[in-house]
């Protein structure tokens, strides 16, 4: 694969990403965007620059990318011109975006009400800041009072407080909510800025009053949660807390390149399975603050990770990397673009004809099983179609008794693994059970469960992962779906509905697997024999 | 030349993590862990989902451990720990493995031992499906090796799987690149004044993720009936400037209330008051997740100070209500000690052995932005260093990874 990569952004992430890519031997292209603050950040890289290993473009407009892992194709527009360049992946990571919490806390900016950031800029000039706060002054800063903060944040003030203590011998307040410690050396930061001085108080069921009164005077009332007394505090210089934000910049770029986005905004969908650095596109990494409000130290981890994956690519010969799965379209095929639109991948092409990019492809066969027309064939190199691999209902004959035959198609990333546990564990599974593992819930159709029923089975059950613990993000969701579609239907065909049923597990969950199929099989059991038995 | 070859001591999540990817590489990797169920810590975790799964990562583990194991490039040896090492050209490594009671190419996780057995605790279960042999010998419990009163065991393998004759091996290996992998050891919380090892419903979180995880409910250890009342204190041996423990374990949190949350969804009747000194942001969807918690469980801004028997098998918890700003005394069915990380077992002898410098703390110091530690060659990942969660473990092993690839120019 060429080892060509686009960074999208502009931070110290970015830069170090760079750094990496380019002393492993590959290309960079680094499009930062228009506003950045920084744009000097990649000075020093001038070297390979000038090699032609190395190209800066700042994206003064629009950006489009198209193609998948191994062949994106991006375009910049902007100032007139358009700039197109073909990379063989992507790495989102952009700053982080920071607004004072001004009308959080019910105060307007003014020169004695400023923001975190901005009493960073006065530690630039000794000058300027021995103006803007004359000794003896004191100072309070606001964090985590109204809304929740985070180790990033509790981290910068911890830190600016003790330098005003301890450089500026400025008296110091931090009036904050949970005071969020977990992360590297936090705690020995909020012990060493305490011995140095710095007066914590912290608020649980109360709220400060905070008032600026029309002269500029800043008083803070309070009540003390240990005593329970009132208090009041004059300080000088008024500090908020800032919000922070996934960059406009990277929010754009999730929509253009398809990628799916976490509760909070940032770029890479909550999801356990894109741990460290991926996306639900392969090929396109996201790191830093672009994925989520970080410390210092995990954004450092991701700079590695991020390399790594990149590396991967690169070495990794084309044949390693094509698919799990191989996808036919038949002549069935309308152009309907049902697989386009569901793909979590990001793998389906549009060309003269619809077509499966396999390298891009993870073998889910949502696309197969969400086709109006039946026109998308797939079948796991070792296992087959799904289809194929639906048994027959077992008749188990040893006795007069009734043993309910049960199908349950289990998906590989949980609940195959689940009832692989629960053997080992020892839990006795009812001896009709026969497990269908698919490679994802999502690629179980209306007609998988039919054939089920048709093949002789007394129950089906379906078992996926989670909601939100899918790796191709909705085909639990798309599992569930067809199971309440197909339970709807089930009466009308002469079958309580309660003969399907719908369960979620993960893979380490042995006891729970032992419960829901023994409970199903019990009834099942009160059922009796589906009516399509023995015929 | 002989291909690359790299050791990591330690198959917690970290260390399997790092072997895969640089098998992913073509790297040949050797995991000495010394467990003889690898996965660390982690791989007893509970899975916290209710519906929805809440981002623990616990699943995570399982598979990366499943990774491992089906990759022929890494071998793992299980119940073996590091003898000494010494470096010339690459790393020489002599081993001290466990007896294999148990052959893995024998046994047929059939579990008659395990159901044979009369001493509780001297056949164990593994963790995962993973674990092969599924089931392993105690040599802390077991009669045979105590005082040879018992084979049962052996006498009972359909398999002839058991030798409980078994002796301890010397093995050694060869590295280019060592990565120091071995994770934390939880506080043991018995110098705190909550009686634990004393009384038997004082179980620490981790004991908690064990039991949901094999059980699926909150029980009273003492009598086996499902808990009605669950307190949960927080920071025991972390935060703690009496025991020079001065950070924050990040993950009790997070695990306390997901572990809150799944007991109050599949015990509804059960009422969770959670003691805390600040409560830490856990997950993306934080302010979301919180916000029912605060519905659903009792939340008190005080460490207690001591807990007595109570009436029958319950607890009595002392604390400070911020409230009343009164002494309360209130009673418990279990109480749940979220037991803080500390420098795992035996680190200062690992630093000496690999030449690791130790930070201040006691864990192992972080490298800078280099990623080496100070002796070359050498490297660390995950939770050695210092608390770290499990997805912030699987990155951080990526970055190491990914320094070792480079230091051996792949």
């Amino acid at each position: 694969m060429d080892a060509k990569t686009l960074i999208l952004g502009c931070s110290r992430e970015a830069l170090k990403i760079t750094e990496e890519l380019l002393s492993s031997d590959g290309e960079v292209i680094v499009a930062t965007p228009g506003n950045a603050g920084d744009a000097g950040l990649f000075d020093g890289l001038d070297t390979a620059r000038e090699a032609g290993r190395l190209e800066i473009l700042p994206v003064a407009g629009s950006f489009s990318g198209s193609g998948s892992v191994g062949r994106f194709n991006v375009t910049f527009t902007g100032n007139g011109e358009s700039i197109a360049r073909s990379v063989s992946s992507i790495v989102i990571v952009d700053d982080v975006e920071r607004n004072p919490n001004f009308s959080l806390y019910g105060v307007a900016p003014s020169r004695d009400v400023v923001s975190l950031s901005q009493i960073h800029e006065l530690f630039k000039s000794d000058a300027g800041f021995e103006k803007s706060i004359p000794e003896g002054q004191r100072i309070a800063f606001l964090t985590g009072l109204v809304e929740e903060s985070n180790p990033f944040i509790t981290a910068e003030v911890m830190q600016c407080a003790l330098t005003l203590q301890r450089e500026y011998k400025r008296q110091t307040y931090i009036l904050t909510g949970n005071l969020k410690v977990a992360g590297n050396g936090l705690e020995a930061l909020y012990r060493q800025s305490k011995e140095a001085g710095v007066v914590y108080m912290k608020f649980t069921d109360t709220v400060p009053d905070i008032i600026v009164d029309k002269n500029n005077k800043i008083s803070i009332s309070y009540v003390d949660e240990i005593i329970r007394e009132k208090f009041e505090l004059d300080p000088d210089v008024l500090v908020v807390d800032e919000t922070l934000q996934t960059s406009v910049f990277s929010r754009e770029l999730a929509s253009e390149l398809e990628i799916e986005t976490g509760p909070d905004g940032f770029v890479q969908s909550d999801n356990v399975h894109r741990a460290p650095v991926f996306t639900n596109r392969k090929g396109i990494f996201v790191a830093g603050f672009s994925k989520s409000v970080q410390t210092e130290g995990e954004r450092q981890a991701d700079t590695g990770s991020t390399a790594l994956a990149v590396l991967n690519l690169y070495k990794k010969p084309p044949e390693e990397q094509t698919g799990k799965a191989e996808i036919n379209f038949t002549g069935q095929c309308v152009r309907c673009l049902t697989c386009f639109r569901v793909c979590p991948y990001g793998a389906i092409s549009l060309n003269s004809k619809v077509a499966v990019d396999l390298q891009a492809c993870e073998g889910c066969g949502i696309c197969a099983a969400e086709c109006p027309r039946f026109a998308i064939k797939i079948s796991a190199p070792a296992g087959g179609s799904v289809s194929d691999r639906i048994p027959a209902g077992i008749k188990i004959t040893d006795t007069d008794e009734f043993k309910p035959s049960i199908t349950a198609f289990c998906c590989s990333r949980s609940a195959k693994g689940a009832g692989d546990l629960a053997a080992c564990m020892g839990y006795s599974l009812p001896a009709g059970l026969q497990i269908v593992e698919v490679p994802c819930a999502g690629s179980i159709s209306l007609d998988h469960l039919y054939s089920a029923f048709r093949q002789g089975a007394d129950g089906v059950l379906v078992m996926t992962c989670h909601a939100g613990n899918c790796h191709s993000e909705y085909g639990n969701t798309y599992a569930h779906q067809r199971v309440d579609q197909v339970s709807d239907l089930l009466p009308q065909l002469g079958f309580e509905p309660e003969r399907l049923a719908y369960k979620t597990l993960a893979s380490n969950m042995g006891t729970e697997f032992a419960e829901i199929v023994t409970a199903f099989e019990k009834s099942i059991l009160e059922l009796g024999p589906s009516r399509l038995k023995g015929t | 030349m002989t291909a690359n070859k790299v050791l990591v001591i330690g198959g917690g999540v970290a260390g399997l993590a790092a072997a895969s990817e640089l098998a992913e590489l073509d790297i040949d990797v050797e995991i000495v862990d010394q467990s003889d169920f690898p996965g660390g810590h982690a791989i007893q975790y509970t899975c916290k989902a209710t519906d929805q799964c809440v981002k623990c990562g616990a699943c995570m583990v399982e598979e990366k451990l499943e990774r491992v194991v089906t990759n022929p490039k890494i071998k793992v040896i299980a119940g073996a720990r590091v003898r000494d090492v010494s470096k010339s050209e690459g790393f020489s490594v002599n081993l001290l493995k466990k007896p294999a009671f148990i052959d893995p190419g024998k046994c047929s996780n059939c579990g008659i031992c395990f159901e044979k057995c009369p001493e509780e605790g001297a056949v164990l279960k593994g963790f995962s499906r993973n674990h092969v042999p599924f089931f392993a010998i105690s040599e802390k419990k077991c009669l045979y090796l105590k005082d040879q009163s018992c084979r049962i065991c052996q006498e009972a393998c359909p398999e002839k799987a058991i030798d409980l004759n078994a002796r301890e091996t010397a093995e050694s290996t060869r590295a280019d690149a060592v990565i120091l992998a071995t994770g934390f050891t939880p506080f043991n919380p018995v110098s705190k004044p909550y009686g634990y090892g004393k009384f038997k419903n004082v179980v620490t979180n981790l004991e908690l993720e064990r039991m949901l995880r094999t059980d699926g409910r909150a029980i009273k250890p003492s009598s086996g009936a499902e808990a009605g009342s669950i307190a949960f204190i927080q920071c025991v041996g972390s935060r703690d400037a009496k025991l020079n423990h001065l950070w924050c374990s990040k993950v009790c949190c997070g695990s306390a209330l997901r572990m809150a949350g799944l007991v109050k969804a599949r015990q509804p009747g059960t009422q969770i008051t959670f003691f805390y000194m600040d409560v830490q942001t856990f997950g993306r969807d934080f302010d979301v997740f919180y916000a029912k918690v605060r519905k659903d469980v009792r939340l008190i801004r005080a460490i207690p100070g001591d807990i007595y028997p109570g009436t029958g098998d319950q607890l009595r918890v002392t604390f400070l209500d911020n409230l009343s700003s009164e002494t309360l005394q209130e009673e418990f069915d279990l109480v749940v000690l979220s037991v803080g990380m500390t420098p795992c077992h035996g680190m200062q002898e690992t630093a000496e052995i690999l030449k690791v410098p130790l930070a201040e703390t006691g864990f192992a110091q972080k490298a800078d932005a280099g990623g080496l530690a100070s002796e070359k060659g050498v490297f660390t990942a995950g939770s050695v260093t210092g608390p770290m969660s499990i997805s912030e473990s699987i990155a951080d092993a990526g970055k190491t990874a990914f320094e070792v690839a480079k230091y051996l120019g792949v």
